[in-house]
């Protein structure tokens, strides 16, 4: 990836800036952050310029400014974050909640989200898509594998239908 | 039970499944933890023994889990033969077969279901079926991971999801993948191109033993690279769409380039051939390239050998599954053995 503002050399530094799922990323390379400072990539990513936005984007930036904290340790594992980091594994359910700021960027680096939308725990997981649409997106797959001649594929689609319309059927 | 298992290989792999010119199989995996006990990664050998216990019992009284009648191992009881073999089957991982102390699988006869205890995570499940058939099987996965919620504290947070040892798997906990054949793709040099492609979608492409495996006789295995901030439909119709776009590429590509280099193919065939026929030692690479040209030759008509076979061959043909099979653990002999299994295969045919 190229640097957003001297578009010539290679970026090294990726600032993800997310606000209600609208998401924002700023290459930089090492001499255009170092120009920018601070200031400058906050207001070139429009986000005021506030002590607490600061100290919060410093405590996003492991390694640009070391803060003064003890170090953590979970206390239901006794992982520090030096371990993590080394190892890539975190020690127990709890470390989640221990290491939350520390994790905060990496986590977002990875998946791009911090909201778990999937199934949630207790409920059972149930697919969306009904019987009814299934049976039409097999239909027009053996459409297609007709089309194509392959005909090996078009009788195993018919059994997936009939199968599917027995077991509605059965059902009722 | 274990014995059959490793020789009667798994069911999905001798089944030509729908869309199966390219698609081999489906693959679902769900990573789910206890909430009261260190990862796996954390435990020492004597805590993941206490863990292994703790789950056995209550696995063990479920009426759910006695009915998918799963079969259970110690991996620190098997041999390192037979451990290298379910690797080279898929049912368990590479991490699974590092240290065997304090692992334990539960495995179904038909080789479909695979449950791994303190891989990763404290479960691994996973669910494997023939051809493109996602949607079969994550109901079916999810049913799994259902039931052991309802015995288990399962590690769960309302922002983050499902929590997993590692921050990679968090939320759904969800890989779905699909193990692909594109030797077309790969004779005109086009994976490149689809790797590059396929990063800005959250999907990635890998070998056939997953992270940092090479990938051997053009099969791949395109997987989910995200599990956070989707839904578990969202993250299988991802991989599906994708699946899908590549399989057409192959299908073109195979069409366009059988047109236009007809007699090369025929001739790149008829040297694999020549290979089983008039050699006396064949390596696993070796055999898995001509197995590959042979499984072209049998989509394109040009050689009457079902693809059933050519499918199954080409999990039978790993070292290890062949040291199972003949009942050796003399590596010398492996390449001869090799050679003269798939003489004798395709003695009806070539």
């Amino acid at each position: 990836m190229i640097c957003d503002i001297c578009k010539k050399k290679e970026a090294s530094i990726y600032i993800t800036e997310i606000i209600n799922d609208e998401k924002k990323t700023l290459h930089l390379c090492f001499d255009c952050a170092t120009n920018l400072g601070i200031k400058g990539i906050l207001k070139e990513l429009n986000i005021p310029y506030d002590v607490n936005i600061i100290k919060k984007f410093l405590s996003l930036m492991p390694g640009f400014i070391e803060l003064d904290e003890k170090e953590k340790v979970c206390e239901k594992c006794g992982t520090k974050f030096e371990d993590f980091k080394k190892t890539g594994f975190l020690g127990c359910s709890n470390c989640y909640e221990t290491f939350k700021d520390e994790l905060r960027p990496i986590i977002l680096n990875l998946h791009g989200s911090m909201k778990h939308s999937g199934k949630r725990k207790g409920e059972k997981f149930t697919p969306k898509t009904s019987i009814d649409e299934k049976v039409k997106k097999l239909k027009k797959e053996l459409e297609y594998a007709i089309e194509e001649e392959r005909y090996e594929d078009a009788a195993k689609i018919r059994d997936k239908i009939n199968e599917l319309l027995n077991n509605v059927k059965n059902n009722t | 039970m274990l014995k059959t298992i490793l020789k009667n290989l798994p069911k999905w792999i001798k089944i030509y499944g729908i869309d199966g010119d390219v698609v081999i199989s489906s693959r679902i995996r769900i990573a789910r933890n206890l909430s009261n006990f260190k990862f796996p990664f954390k435990s020492s050998v004597d805590e993941k023994n206490k863990i292994i216990d703790f789950i056995k019992e209550k696995i063990e009284k479920s009426s759910y889990f006695q009915e998918l009648n799963l079969h259970s191992f110690h991996m620190s009881e098997l041999s390192d033969v037979e451990r290298m073999a379910l690797l080279e089957m898929h049912l368990i991982s590479p991490i699974f077969i590092e240290n065997p102390y304090g692992k334990f699988l539960y495995l179904s006869e038909d080789g479909l279901i695979s449950i791994m205890i303190n891989e990763e995570d404290h479960f691994r499940i996973q669910y494997i079926k023939e051809g493109f058939s996602l949607d079969d099987i994550v109901s079916n996965s999810f049913l799994i991971s259902d039931n052991l919620e309802e015995i288990f504290d399962i590690a769960y947070s309302t922002n983050l999801g499902y929590l997993t040892s590692c921050p990679t798997n968090l939320g759904t906990g969800l890989r779905a993948s699909l193990l692909i054949h594109i030797p077309i793709l790969n004779l005109i040099g086009k994976i490149q191109d689809i790797v590059d492609n396929l990063t800005k979608f959250s999907i990635t492409i890998r070998g056939i033993f997953g992270e940092g495996s090479e990938s051997i006789s053009s099969l791949f295995q395109i997987s989910n690279s995200t599990s956070l901030g989707k839904n578990e439909e969202t993250i299988v119709d991802s991989v599906k769409k994708i699946g899908k776009e590549i399989m057409k590429l192959e299908r073109n590509e195979r069409e366009k380039y059988f047109e236009r280099n007809k007699n090369k193919l025929i001739q790149e065939i008829n040297r694999s051939i020549g290979k089983i026929k008039y050699s006396h030692k064949i390596t696993y690479k070796e055999a898995s390239e001509v197995l590959s040209f042979l499984r072209i030759g049998s989509l394109l008509r040009l050689i009457d050998i079902p693809i059933e076979i050519i499918n199954e061959l080409m999990m039978k043909i790993r070292t290890n599954i062949m040291k199972i099979e003949f009942e050796t653990f003399e590596d010398s002999l492996i390449d001869n053995l090799r050679l003269e299994y798939l003489k004798n295969v395709f003695k009806n045919y070539l």
